[in-house]
């Protein structure tokens, strides 16, 4: 999963190395936090959120996934 | 994303094998239709999935069109994208457009299609639009359709441009705006 968003993300972006995801394991969840460079943040969310949430549509949509929530968080 | 009426059903299917010869060679390349299959395959391959993903260039249907690029994904196990009026597949194409617009700078339309559903949802709308067109063109009124996407719109209009009895407009804000099939005045 973390792999899909840095992928995603990677492409998005202007800045490639400044892309990294941080994974956390929660209780009941598993939050991802997506860091982008500074002023391409609008990049990845998009406008009106679409690119966002197309993200984190597609992270729900994986095959490979457990019962816990994953969260997309974008710093 | 548009295909001409006068296309057979095996293009439209996305089948290469039968196309003629020089048909083939008329039709413009796309630049850079290699790098949105690979991101198309690499987004659903991350996801789990194990698709099969070819591109091909849809030739503008007339001297107002533009050549557009179609990403067809063959992959029988994703029908869960398929759900909720294709929300998946819908974010797919929207992340593939973006990713691929923003390396390769291009303003190419991109359509990506799975399983050949949206071939077949553009099929439907040109025969009912066709359909439609018809009755307008006979009985002489006015046709309102149902509200429609921007994209199911585009098919609309296009596939009537060059009817000689009918001309189409869209009328209303939003989620309901839709197409009117009127006739023409002589």
């Amino acid at each position: 999963m973390k792999d899909l968003v840095d992928y995603i993300t990677t492409a998005l972006v202007d800045d490639r190395s400044s892309v990294h995801v941080e994974e956390r394991i929660e209780r009941n969840a598993i939050v991802y936090q997506l860091y982008v460079a500074d002023g391409e943040t609008g990049r990845v969310i998009g406008r009106e959120g679409k690119i966002a949430n197309a993200l984190r549509l597609l992270m729900d949509c994986s095959m490979r996934r457990d019962k816990k929530q994953h969260i997309l968080k974008i710093m | 994303m548009f295909y001409d009426a006068s296309m057979t059903e095996k293009e439209l299917d996305g089948s290469q094998a039968d196309r003629a010869g020089g048909y083939e060679m008329l039709e413009p390349e796309v630049e850079g239709a290699a790098l949105a299959v690979e991101y198309t395959q690499g987004i659903l391959t991350r996801m789990g999935y194990k698709p099969i993903v070819v591109s091909r260039s849809i030739p503008p249907s007339d001297e107002d069109d533009s050549v557009s690029l179609w990403v067809d994904v063959q992959c029988p196990d994703a029908d869960r994208l398929l759900e909720y009026r294709n929300e998946g597949l819908d974010a797919l194409q929207l992340l593939v457009q973006t990713m691929w617009s923003h390396q390769t700078k291009s303003k190419v339309r991109l359509t990506v299609d799975l399983n050949g559903v949206k071939a077949e949802h553009q099929k439907r709308i040109m025969r009912m639009a066709e359909r439609i067109a018809e009755r307008v063109a006979a009985g002489g009124k006015a046709i309102a359709l149902e509200p429609m996407l921007p994209g199911e719109r585009r098919i609309v209009h296009m596939a009537l441009r060059n009817h000689p009895s009918v001309y189409t407009e869209s009328t209303g804000e939003g989620g309901s705006r839709r197409v009117v099939i009127r006739p023409k005045t002589v």
